[in-house]
């Protein structure tokens, strides 16, 4: 084939394509038009060469039910949500315990992770090194931790090692030794990780801007302590923790598993339902009153002397989940900057080479949550990145709303994602547990593209709009002081505030 | 996929585990396959097709035969600064890759590495011909809609890449050493993939238009699509939209090095970080020759879990360093393995030395234990399990299959790999590897930075 002759054929229907394009699913006739015009073009310059094919239109979205879970309950009491999907002989499990890192006594943040850490230290009859060892031998990961509202306990295994997996999972649950001397380990090793966090400059970034939204409450303390709460720790705050918290009571269970709930029931009553707790006072929760947004913009400035990029983080206060604005923030949102092709990254990255990526974004907690932009920009450019976040945050306010196209395109991409988040038992699991912890009503993930789908422009707009303003946005930057800050000073923002690693006035 | 409680106790699996789905409670370890049609177009597009229909998506790879081992003198970086480029736009799409899949869903992506590039886009159904087509009209027709602004743009891109994962990054410009270090000069692994800043810069829309012309012809990549679709549709597509692009001239990818020798070095460099951290490498076989597996199943042994060697003894027992890793960093020229620790506070370099050195020399004369070797086993045979769960790890295992054994479903040959490895092949290997006269070291310690050097590494993420 003569390859000059088909580029020049093409070229013109490609002038068509970029006049009359709209893409996705809504856009039925383009290909037809962009067939013709091209056919036309090669009958008149070259009637030998075939035509380059129109870029085809997608039709409908093929049909997908997200999975629906069957809920039963341990002889403990302990509610089980389980999902019988998957391809291959794995489970994956998550045991959520409603008490999490939020509710860490005041002085001793970290309480509620360091326990989960002392879970896999030891158990009656089985030291830390006998128990990962054994757990090995049956290829099992289990792994503990603690998040805002939830301690969670993870688990991957082989369908036909599901059972002995889950004793030792309830000897960890029931009778943990909390030895001393693992004890003073695991706060040491904390201790080392919360110095080595401080090298990354968006590890940083992030505890300090909760800290600045949030102060001495919910996300902003530190799941991970301090060094002197961790140093305030001792091994009655761990069993007393474990005695309130880690209960059956204070409990759920999710599952992904090849396996019905007639396979499964005596596989879990035999072990997790064997799990009885002895609680002597209410499971700790934490008591949160949402902060009023920081009103004003602000910089702060977390100073990391001789880095190449400054680390930005734009945003302020944003609420905890409710089932009826939060489909509706996360559309208003996408546009913006949540996706590839949202404008803050076509901004910053596509137009001006400041930054590999740049995004914006709701975290949402069950009791709170914070909207954010960030970037990691080039140092030089901190000032104008800076000023192009603001820019595309106040415009999707004001005078550059976001588009009818590009509302039915996020609609489009948060919609047709689903098949895809679903493939994986790990995936299953993620959104299944996740609907657990922040309390889903029931059909609320699989009436989640119906839901996203009757979200118009202007209610998924105003929702963003109700809870970001663009006079009211908190800075923050780390990065190098001498070389980005006057400029910044220079945008005339407000003083810059200087603060520590951990988000303290300096 | 819907409820399942009126099915069976089991729920099918897919194609490619049908044995464990007829009989879950069987003793013997069912062999894994990744069933697939392979076949070439006229222009030399190698084609393969691995269907499974139990959800409703597919995924679209692309793997193109050239990597930064391929770059010229000077040109360091280039591989993946062209493959950003495959995302700014082509003839008959001329603006952003993602602007057309993004809105049914797709996750859409490419990467570089010393080997290979490669492309893909996981999309639900109604979006596999449109992938194709995108994937076709970037192999045929990049060059018209190139421009001097898209490539200047991406080079910075590129260069905030670098300076975001390997010089803000703790510890991140180790990279650029463990190559130079490593290989003798001009030895396609002497560079690193993310490239230098200068060389960088210096690249032109000549290049662009070169590299492209040389390595982007269908002769010189794989198409693989996986998951749901009807074969002869799939066929007619790819006949359709690949099937015009003209055959290059054969490109020649490097396929073999000399890899020099390795005498034993230390070199001192500094970074902004709170601790030291010591990290020793060595050459090693390339990836999926003999001694590749053993070397995975060594570094399982050394540091995956609390009883491994290296982990017990400096950070469980001696509490001398805050972790410790080790691995084998497989790759077609020829490997490294690499392992390092993060010296503790209060402690210091030397004892983190004298400790490693201790292990491995008593690992090197006493080997691995039964115990050892079986738990390693079972570990392996799980992550192959989910490796094969989603259409784009069947797709992804086909292409690395293909490239570097030559047969693409060679699932249960790769984990065979692993279940063949003995306390024999393990001490053989470790003694081999591990020679302390040919070990490279690397010391990291606290200190403001010094000028940024030229260089960056390792496998590149895409346009994302």
């Amino acid at each position: 084939m003569n390859r000059s002759s088909l580029s020049f054929v093409l070229s013109l229907s490609s002038a068509l394509a970029l006049a009359g394009c709209c893409w996705g699913p809504n856009a039925k006739d383009s290909g037809t038009a962009k067939a013709d015009a091209a056919a036309a073009a090669a009958t008149a310059q070259t009637p030998a060469a075939p035509a380059w094919p129109a870029m085809p239109t997608p039709g409908p979205a093929p049909e997908f039910n997200v999975p629906s879970s069957t809920s039963f309950t341990l002889s403990n009491g302990i509610p089980v949500t389980l999902v019988t999907t998957g391809a291959v002989p794995l489970v994956e499990l998550q045991l959520n315990v409603r008490s999490g890192s939020a509710a860490d006594p005041a002085g001793k943040e970290g309480l509620a992770a360091v326990t989960a850490d002392m879970l896999n230290e030891g158990v009656t009859g089985k030291d830390s090194l006998a128990l990962a060892s054994a757990l090995q031998r049956l290829a099992s990961d289990v792994s503990l931790g603690a998040a805002l509202d939830n301690s969670i306990v993870r688990v991957n295994a082989l369908e036909d090692k599901l059972q002995p997996t889950l004793q030792l999972v309830l000897e960890m649950l029931a009778s943990p030794t909390f030895a001393q001397a693992d004890l003073d380990r695991v706060l040491e090793d904390r201790k080392r990780a919360l110095a080595s966090a401080k090298d990354d400059l968006p590890t940083v970034g992030w505890r300090s801007f909760r800290r600045l939204l949030y102060g001495e409450q919910y996300m902003g303390r530190s799941g991970s302590g301090t060094d002197g709460s961790l140093g305030a720790i001792k091994r009655s705050d761990v069993t007393a923790w474990h005695r309130d918290a880690w209960t059956p009571k204070n409990s759920s269970l999710v599952i992904v598993s090849r396996m019905d709930q007639a396979a499964l029931k005596p596989i879990l009553d035999a072990t997790l339902g064997s799990w009885t707790g002895k609680p002597k006072g209410e499971a700790p929760k934490a008591k949160v009153e949402l902060p009023a947004r920081k009103s004003g913009t602000t910089v702060y400035w977390v100073d990391k002397p001789g880095q190449s990029q400054s680390y930005i983080i734009v945003g302020n206060v944003a609420p905890g989940f409710d089932s009826e604005g939060d489909d509706k923030r996360t559309l208003g949102n996408h546009p913006i900057g949540g996706n590839f092709t949202a404008r803050i990254n076509m901004n910053l990255r596509e137009d001006k080479g400041y930054t590999y990526g740049a995004r914006s974004g709701f975290s949402t907690s069950r009791q709170g949550g914070r909207f954010a932009a960030s970037s990691s920009v080039r140092a030089d450019v901190t000032a104008e990145s800076i000023t192009e976040i603001l820019g595309e945050i106040r415009g999707a306010l004001g005078d550059k709303p976001v588009t009818d196209d590009e509302h039915r395109r996020s609609v489009g991409s948060l919609v047709q994602a689903e098949p895809g988040s679903y493939e994986r038992m790990a995936s299953v699991l993620a959104q299944f547990a996740h609907a657990d912890q922040m309390g889903y009503p029931a059909g609320y993930l699989q009436g989640s593209a119906a839901r996203l789908s009757a979200i118009d422009r202007a209610t998924a707009q105003k929702a963003f709009a109700d809870v970001v303003s663009g006079d009211d946005l908190v800075i923050l930057v780390v990065g190098d002081r001498a070389a980005a800050g006057p400029a910044v000073e220079g945008l005339e923002l407000g003083p810059i505030v200087a603060i520590d690693d951990e988000g303290n006035p300096l | 996929m819907t409820h399942r409680s009126h099915a069976a106790r089991i729920a099918s699996g897919a194609a490619f585990f049908a044995l464990v789905a007829t009989s879950p409670a069987l003793a013997e370890t069912p062999k894994i396959s990744i069933p697939h049609e392979s076949y070439q177009l006229d222009n030399g597009l190698t084609v393969l097709l691995h269907k499974d229909d139990s959800r409703p998506i597919a995924h679209v790879e692309l793997w193109y035969h050239v990597g930064s081992k391929d770059e010229v003198e000077g040109r360091s970086g280039f591989a993946h600064l062209f493959e950003h480029l495959m995302f700014n736009g082509s003839e008959h799409a001329d603006g952003e890759y993602f602007a057309p899949l993004q809105p049914l869903g797709a996750r859409i992506n490419g990467s570089t590495n010393g080997d290979r590039t490669n492309y893909y886009e996981t999309v639900p159904t109604n979006g596999t011909e449109l992938a194709l087509w995108m994937e076709a009209d970037r192999m045929g027709f990049l060059l018209p809609a190139l421009t001097q602004e898209k490539l200047d743009n991406q080079r910075e891109v590129v260069r905030n890449e670098r300076r975001q994962r390997y010089e803000i990054t703790p510890y991140g410009e180790v990279w650029v050493y463990l190559s130079e270090e490593m290989y003798p000069a001009g030895h396609p692994y002497a560079h690193t993939t993310i490239g230098s800043h200068e060389d960088l810069e210096a690249a032109t829309l000549d290049d662009v238009k070169g590299f492209f012309r040389q390595w982007y012809v269908p002769n010189n990549a794989t198409l693989v699509v996986a998951g749901a679709f009807d074969t002869a549709e799939v066929k007619g597509w790819i006949e359709r939209y690949f099937g015009p692009i003209p055959k290059g001239p054969q490109p020649s990818p490097v396929t073999e090095a000399d890899p020099g020798t390795i005498t034993a070095k230390t070199i001192n460099i500094t970074d902004e970080v709170q601790q030291p951290r010591v990290y020793w490498a060595w050459g090693s076989p390339g990836f999926f020759k003999d001694g590749d597996a053993d070397l995975d199943v060594l570094s399982m042994i050394l540091t995956d879990g609390k009883n491994s060697r290296l982990y017990k003894r400096l950070v469980f027992d001696d509490r001398i360093a805050n972790d410790v890793a080790a691995y084998q960093a497989s790759a077609q020229l020829g490997s490294r393995y690499i392992m390092y620790a993060t010296v503790a506070p209060g402690h210091t370099v030397e004892e983190v030395q004298a400790a490693l050195q201790e292990e491995i020399d008593r690992f090197k004369a006493e080997g691995a234990t039964a115990d050892e070797l079986e738990r390693a086993a079972n570990s392996w045979q799980k992550s192959f399990y989910q490796r094969m769960e989603s259409v784009s790890g069947r797709g992804g295992m086909l292409h690395m299959y293909k490239n570097y054994v030559g047969q693409p479903d060679f699932a249960q040959g790769d984990l065979q790999r692993y279940l063949d490895v003995t306390l024999d092949s393990l001490s053989t290997w470790s003694n081999a590897v591990l020679d302390d006269s040919k070990r490279v070291e690397l010391i990291v310690r606290p200190a403001p930075k010094e000028p940024a050097p030229t260089d960056g590494a390792g496998s590149e993420g895409g346009a994302q």
